[in-house]
């Protein structure tokens, strides 16, 4: 968790934190208020935040199988809330393990790319208007994050 | 109409059950290793599997190979009931219901977690019969013994019960490259018992992985 908090960890094994350092510890702090707020808005607001999506891609896919839109939708919402969370401990290793490279897979054998992207595209959209600038500046890599390693950076990973 | 209010309620959303950080877990003062349910979990230093490489030479020379292999035959059966029903409790769903990206990806996932290397698979021949799989970085090819042979007999056993298992059919599994031989990594492949037969002559042998992989598919299509 938290990879800068366990390097300083790891640095206190061998001498006292320097300024340079609990300056850095200070600054994770300072921000955590900053992505709690943004994790509760999305935990609170899941529900519409991603119906409007949902109501948003069957409109521009109207021939699309109800099926593949709902799965993708599905593996947003895990997205989300799994980013969510690697937010609050600005992790991104926490997201590649615990979803991301499990994911890959199933996201390739079943789903149509096509789709993948336009609902990342309207989540962001979406949460530009429902997290403040500095809120989404936080959860925004983790999101970037995920829908690289998914469409991209599965290719390189295996 | 798809609703999401009923999506977030109906089927629970989980990531990777076998996440390193989330599947070891340990009961630290009993001197305990455990996986996420609770069942145990050791570390076999490298040189413990060198030494079972060596010792089973000494004692029974040519036979190493089919010992090790029954071994992981043994060792798959309860991986495999294991694996389903850890994987099936906590995604909350029967083995049939899941797909098979999923259900692959969870067995590449725990396969990486346990420290047996990066395991792949290849269904392009399974219309024809045949499974084929691709490991690295497997502990069994790094402990034996440079070029004195295929080494990973106990995850061709592994294999060979895990599928069978899941198809229930017979199969056996074949080592058609492997890192303790110099290759990149190593290939096997799961096929009924008198089909993959062939393969074993060859690869002792010393043909290599496409080829043999060709001969297998060319009998095949004679055979049809």
């Amino acid at each position: 968790m938290y990879p800068e908090l366990q390097a300083l960890i790891h640095e206190a094994e061998f001498q006292y934190l320097q300024e340079e350092d609990l300056n850095r510890f200070s600054q994770e702090i300072a921000t955590l208020k900053d992505r709690i707020d943004a994790y509760k808005i999305l935990r609170d607001e899941e529900i519409s935040i991603f119906q409007g999506i949902v109501d948003q891609v069957i409109a521009k896919f109207p021939q699309e199988n109800s099926q593949k839109i709902e799965t993708t939708i599905r593996h947003w919402l895990l997205i989300t809330r799994y980013s969510g969370m690697a937010m609050m401990l600005n992790n991104h290793e926490f997201l590649e393990h615990r979803l991301l490279e499990w994911l890959t897979d199933i996201v390739q054998a079943y789903e149509s790319q096509v789709i993948f992207q336009a609902i990342y595209s309207l989540l962001l959209v979406k949460l530009n208007s429902v997290l403040s600038e500095d809120e989404l500046a936080h959860i925004e890599p983790f999101l970037a994050q995920s829908n690289n390693y998914l469409t991209n950076g599965a290719i390189l990973a295996n | 109409m798809i609703s999401v209010a009923d999506l977030v309620q109906e089927k629970a959303l989980k990531g990777n059950y076998f996440a390193p950080s989330a599947y070891v877990q340990g009961d630290f003062e009993l001197g305990l290793l455990e996986t996420r349910l609770g069942s145990r979990l050791i570390a076999l230093p490298e040189v413990l599997l060198q030494g079972i490489y060596a010792g089973l030479e000494e004692e029974i020379g040519q036979a190493t190979s089919i010992v090790l292999y029954n071994c992981g035959r043994w060792w798959g059966k309860s991986f495999y009931r294991r694996f389903v029903q850890e994987v099936s409790e906590y995604y909350e769903m029967p083995l049939a219901q899941m797909n098979m990206a999923q259900f692959l990806s969870c067995l590449k996932q725990c396969w990486k977690t346990h420290g047996w290397g990066v395991i792949n698979f290849d269904f392009d021949y399974y219309s024809q019969g045949f499974i084929v799989v691709n490991t690295l970085n497997s502990p069994f090819a790094e402990a034996a013994p440079k070029n004195k042979g295929f080494a990973c007999q106990p995850e061709a056993g592994i294999l060979s019960s895990f599928f069978s298992k899941l198809t229930g059919e017979d199969l056996g599994c074949v080592q058609l490259s492997c890192e303790s031989m110099g290759a990149p990594s190593n290939y096997f492949v799961i096929g009924l018992e008198e089909r993959v037969d062939l393969a074993k002559g060859m690869s002792e042998e010393g043909y290599d992985y496409s080829t043999i992989m060709d001969r297998l598919l060319n009998t095949n299509s004679d055979d049809n």
